[in-house]
């Protein structure tokens, strides 16, 4: 490697921006190097020159006139940030996520209970006898226990009983 | 909400919370931040008269967009990436204008390098003075690209990485610019590295 091409190493090595082996070629080249060694003598100076530069600061009532300007540009948001930052600013935040928890829960239970198959609710349920086509057709109701007859026509029905039992007939044993 | 919040809240804690719409986490993020900002634009333009609005400018763009900041830990890397994009924003501005380039007007220089190294601080020497004025006036001819990179270095101390991150390039691009500005730095300032 030529000292132009150590040169640009030398500036990641002032800044400790070399990796392990980058720098043991770099130290070995310095002892065998005058030219190089004076090149990292400048680049650490140049580097002492950067501490002269004293840190300034903004002018008093920096935050002053920025809120007025915040105020204007708030003005400008999209319309769910301004919610956002108004009910930040207007409600608890433990109030604003115990209501959105309250419509998650409220919007959940709907959407189960909408989509929910009605096979568990007809459980012990009395059904007028004019719905009874339609609902063993949709093989919601299997077996009528019995029949009563007081004001309007009412049948109960038992689910525990297994609806595919009398599908399946004992094989003949003794053939 | 409002209640106060502690100096020592973490910045993770305090971005959340201007993301959330805090106001008060915002005016402790700028209390964090405004110098850092103010000093770093006034290093990349010293000659600009309105620093403390383009500082300002920079506080209201993180306002409008910090709810798309998606890591709080770069935050860092992202209000510098701001700073950079407003600065070179302005350069186009008043290249457009044709804005009095201080290259152009040696008196204009005098008097504004002679404000900027005339800080507040009266202990320090004449000599330290001097040597303020004569690395700025070193750095204002660097280009744009080379100033930054150099300057996200020295002044705000952010690592290569950091850098890369914060201006999109390679950590190869990075140590390439500020290796050539500081080649360019040297040439400028030959007689103070003796």
């Amino acid at each position: 490697m030529s000292c132009d091409d150590f040169k640009i190493l030398l500036s990641a090595y002032v800044d400790g921006e070399v990796d392990p082996k980058e720098r043991v070629e770099v130290e070995s080249h310095l002892t065998a190097c005058q030219s190089c060694s004076a090149e990292l003598d400048q680049l650490y100076r140049l580097k002492e020159l950067f501490r002269y530069l004293e840190v300034k600061e903004p002018a008093l009532g920096f935050r002053g006139r920025l809120s007025a300007k915040l105020a204007t540009a708030r003005q400008d948001l999209p319309f769910w940030y301004r919610i956002k930052v108004w009910t930040s600013e207007q409600l608890p935040q433990s109030l604003v996520y115990a209501f959105l928890w309250l419509i998650l829960i409220i919007g959940g239970t709907s959407i189960f209970l909408k989509y929910q198959p009605m096979k568990p609710f007809v459980n012990t349920a009395q059904v007028q006898s004019s719905q009874l086509e339609e609902l063993y057709a949709e093989d919601i109701l299997f077996e009528p226990l019995h029949l009563s007859n007081q004001g309007e026509e009412l049948i109960s029905f038992n689910l525990e009983a297994t609806p595919f039992d009398d599908l399946f007939e004992e094989p003949d044993s003794g053939g | 909400m409002s209640e106060n919040l502690p100096d020592t809240i973490s910045e993770e804690t305090i971005i959340r919370r201007c993301q959330d719409g805090d106001h008060q986490a915002f005016n402790l993020l700028v209390q964090r931040y405004q110098k850092l900002v103010y000093n770093f634009i006034y290093r990349l333009a010293p000659n600009w008269r309105d620093v403390d609005d383009l500082a300002q400018e920079v506080f209201i763009r993180v306002y409008k967009s910090i709810s798309m900041l998606k890591e709080a830990k770069q935050f860092k890397s992202w209000l510098h990436r701001i700073v950079i994009n407003l600065y070179y924003d302005e350069i186009r501005k008043r290249r457009r204008v044709k804005e009095v380039d201080l290259e152009d007007n040696p008196k204009i220089e005098a008097e504004v390098l002679h404000t900027a190294s005339s800080g507040n601080n009266p202990i320090r020497s004449l000599e330290e003075k001097e040597l303020e004025r004569v690395l700025q006036k070193a750095m204002n001819r660097l280009s744009p690209d080379y100033k930054v990179a150099i300057m996200l270095r020295e002044i705000q101390g952010l690592s290569y990485e950091e850098i890369a991150q914060t201006l999109k390039c390679s950590v190869g691009t990075v140590k390439s610019r500020i290796f050539r500005a500081r080649e360019l730095l040297k040439e400028e300032l030959r007689e103070y590295l003796q």
